[in-house]
């Protein structure tokens, strides 16, 4: 079962926060299709925030299509989002690493680094468009 | 069972108190729909205790009306067994056990819930046995939260419940709420000065200064509609006009505006920021000294 | 509400039962023995005031019974509504299903029964074992023994009650509430008692010698007495004249201020009156009391949690 968690500082809404946590759980095969997703009130004790900002973050992921709701039993995962599937991600996430570990070691600081991603995923981006 | 119309459990329409000459809540005008967790904000000394002792009929009003569950609060049973109530100091018999407020929650209430309140108090792990002065203060908080569930009401008045809990029982309280909350048909209002909390936990605001009410209204509109406009120093009757002004600096070169948006801002050089609860609230409590542009209005939303 | 009640002030009535306890037992059993030996001694008219030899602990006892009221209005009526003001606890149990209305009334049933059945109690046992008392030693129409005999004390005790109720609403603090308590019905009792008690009805005054003797009839409350001068009444101080003081004997000497025009006016109450000014007196507090309680609903209802 999926456990959720607020940033402390984060300029994203509860309900935003849940939601992405949900398609990275089902993006990294946490959660399966067919999982059940913690009920309103288990998430709601343990985050001690607003039964409305866990309706509102699982109608959206119904919207999405990922989970579907059913009357008296619980929320259930349907499909996976579209991604890669869990085990380029992880390649994806170990290329990562050895790449900031790199970065780190010529002396970039973690600030530079967030920026460098930052800029190089505005141009792709552009580059995109064009 | 009583249904409040249209589905507002908290109404106030002008209400007021007066101790002697001096008011201590005026002009006070909200709704609160029906499964909403209200927030209620101001200084100390602004009218929250007084409004929320209206409410539960603890108190009577000086001028205006309050409607709580679709009654006038009263000395009434059919009003009582409605509400629950949570007064500032956590009221409860020193000597007696926990176990003996259970009882006389029992015996002086129609509709109690035992093994819900046993169950909730079990799962914090709260003897039953032991006398309610020896426990801590966030676990005194729990008991009396639990007995104010326990009579199943339908609106729920928590007066500063954790502002002297330290911040795990402060946690463990407001999930009880939320779960509480979550179980469906509750609404509830409190008072609080912990912003963090208060979004958290809260999807209603209702902000008071100067025991007026300077706000109500959703929380997502509030934090939708505020904004920080800052530019040169220029002329701002304009803003002034068309949105609601809380607060203002400037400077030689700079002008930065804390305002509620009335409609759209059709001026482009002003550079828009987000404002986050704290400073929205900041700017409505510095606003006791001042008048705002434009009266308070309340919102219910959907 | 019983539950509550019963919960709340268990702790009283179980030191109350107890203190109740340890008075009967001492006052029922010399009790007896008093009344056996009266009995005994009217059969030969040897009746004295010697009859109450080796009893004056219980006498000692008995008589500390003036302070009950007091005590009761103490530990019951200041502190059966007023250290729920206190503690706040008023804001839990207001916003129970069971009613303010209900509660206060629950309340005032419990302090003014509970009153009236201590009072009553001791003031029984009291008259009971002073009756010997009565009859030799000392009149009961006099100070101590009025207040301590028959209805008035229950009178007392239900006005100390409504007295410790009041001030606990008004002052919600049990400090100032016990003060006014004491002092207030300490205050009232001696009023009442010094002031308006000799003239529930127009005493009966009677004229005689000074030979007579001072002193007002057996059983009777004394209101007062004067001497007189040829019809007037003498005030400051007295002094015997030479010529009746000169070393004769008293019988002598009476009979000398006699032929002066000496004479002596004793005021009093007979003592058949005993029992209509103990009644007299217990409508006085019990109405004294009615009021204290409607001072302290309405200031209750009135004022806010």
């Amino acid at each position: 079962m999926i456990t959720f968690h607020l940033a402390a500082h984060s300029n994203l809404p509860p309900y935003v926060q849940i939601v992405e946590q949900v398609r990275q759980a089902l993006l990294n095969g946490v959660l399966r299709p067919g999982d059940r997703l913690p009920t309103v009130k288990e998430v709601v004790g343990s985050l001690a925030i607003n039964p409305n900002t866990v309706l509102k973050a699982y109608r959206d992921l119904e919207r999405l299509g990922l989970v579907e709701g059913r009357q008296g039993v619980g929320t259930f995962v349907t499909r996976r989002p579209d991604g890669p599937p869990p085990n380029e991600q992880a390649a994806l996430k170990r290329a990562l690493t050895a790449w900031v570990g790199k970065a780190r070691r010529a002396g970039l600081a973690d600030a530079d680094i967030e920026s460098m991603v930052r800029a190089v995923l505005a141009t792709s981006e552009n580059e995109a468009i064009a | 069972m009583t249904t409040a119309p249209d589905g507002v459990a908290i109404a106030a329409d002008g209400l007021g108190k007066r101790y002697g000459s001096k008011w201590a809540l005026r002009d006070c005008t909200f709704a609160v729909p029906q499964g909403r967790v209200c927030g209620l904000v101001g200084a100390n000394g602004a009218g929250k205790t007084t409004l929320l002792r209206l409410l539960a009929g603890l108190s009577r009003p000086s001028a205006g009306h309050a409607a709580v569950s679709g009654q006038v609060p009263r000395d009434s049973a059919e009003f009582l067994g409605e509400i629950g109530y949570l007064a500032q100091d956590v009221p409860l018999y020193r000597r007696w056990s926990v176990e003996d407020h259970l009882r006389m929650g029992a015996h002086l209430n129609r509709r109690w819930d035992d093994p819900a309140a046993r169950d909730r108090l079990g799962t914090l792990r709260i003897p039953l046995d032991q006398r309610v002065g020896t426990l801590s203060g966030g676990q005194r908080a729990q008991v009396a939260l639990a007995l104010a569930l326990a009579k199943r009401p339908r609106v729920l008045m928590l007066d500063e419940p954790v502002a002297a809990l330290d911040p795990l029982a402060r946690r463990s309280f407001l999930s009880t709420l939320a779960e509480a909350v979550a179980d469906g048909e509750l609404t509830v209002i409190l008072s609080s000065h912990l912003v963090a909390d208060l979004e958290r936990v809260c999807d209603h605001l209702v902000v008071l200064a100067e025991s007026r009410t300077m706000l109500a209204a959703d929380l997502d509109s509030v934090l939708a509609e505020h904004r920080l406009l800052v530019g040169p120093r220029r002329d701002t009757s304009a803003i002034e006009r068309d949105h609601t002004v809380l607060h203002s600096e400037r400077t030689q070169r700079q002008v930065s505006l804390w305002v509620r948006l009335d409609g759209p801002l059709h001026d482009p050089n002003w550079q828009v920021e987000e404002l986050n609860l704290e400073e929205i609230m900041l700017a409505y409590l510095g606003l006791g000294a001042e008048q705002p542009a434009k009266a308070a209005r309340s919102e219910v939303s959907a | 509400m019983t539950w509550l009640l019963w919960r709340q002030h268990r702790a009283q009535a179980a030191i109350a039962a107890i203190l109740l306890g340890a008075f009967a037992i001492p006052v029922l059993v010399t009790g007896s023995s008093l009344h056996a030996a009266f009995t005994a001694c009217r059969a030969s008219d040897r009746c004295g005031g010697d009859l109450l030899n080796g009893y004056e602990n219980v006498n000692t006892l008995v008589d500390l019974t003036i302070l009950v009221p007091a005590v009761i209005g103490l530990f019951w009526g200041a502190v059966i509504v007023g250290r729920e003001l206190e503690t706040g606890t008023v804001a839990l149990v207001w916003t129970q299903t069971v009613t303010k209305r209900r509660w206060l009334g629950s309340k005032l049933i419990t302090l003014f029964a509970a009153a009236l059945l201590s009072g009553a109690a001791v003031s029984g046992l009291v008259t009971w074992w002073s009756s010997t008392r009565n009859a030799t030693l000392e009149s009961r129409f006099g100070g101590l023994q009025f207040d301590i005999q028959g209805v008035a004390p229950v009178g007392y005790t239900i006005f100390a009650a409504a007295l410790g109720l009041a001030s606990g609403v008004i002052w919600r603090r049990a400090l100032p509430a016990m003060a006014t308590t004491v002092g207030g019905y300490i205050g009232v009792r001696m009023v009442v008692e010094l002031f308006l008690r000799p003239h529930y009805m127009a005493p009966v005054s009677t004229l005689s010698g000074l030979s007579k003797g001072f002193g007002p009839p057996t059983g009777s409350l004394n209101v007062g007495s004067d001497i007189l001068l040829h019809g007037r009444v003498l005030g400051g101080a007295i002094r015997m004249p030479e010529q009746c003081a000169s070393g004769s004997s008293r019988p002598a000497s009476d009979a000398c201020l006699d032929r002066l025009g000496y004479q002596l006016r004793q005021t009093y109450q007979p003592a058949g009156r005993y029992w209509t000014f103990q009644w007299i007196e217990f409508g006085i507090f019990a109405a004294l009391a009615v009021l204290l309680t409607v001072v302290a609903v309405v200031l209750l209802r009135r004022r806010d949690a």
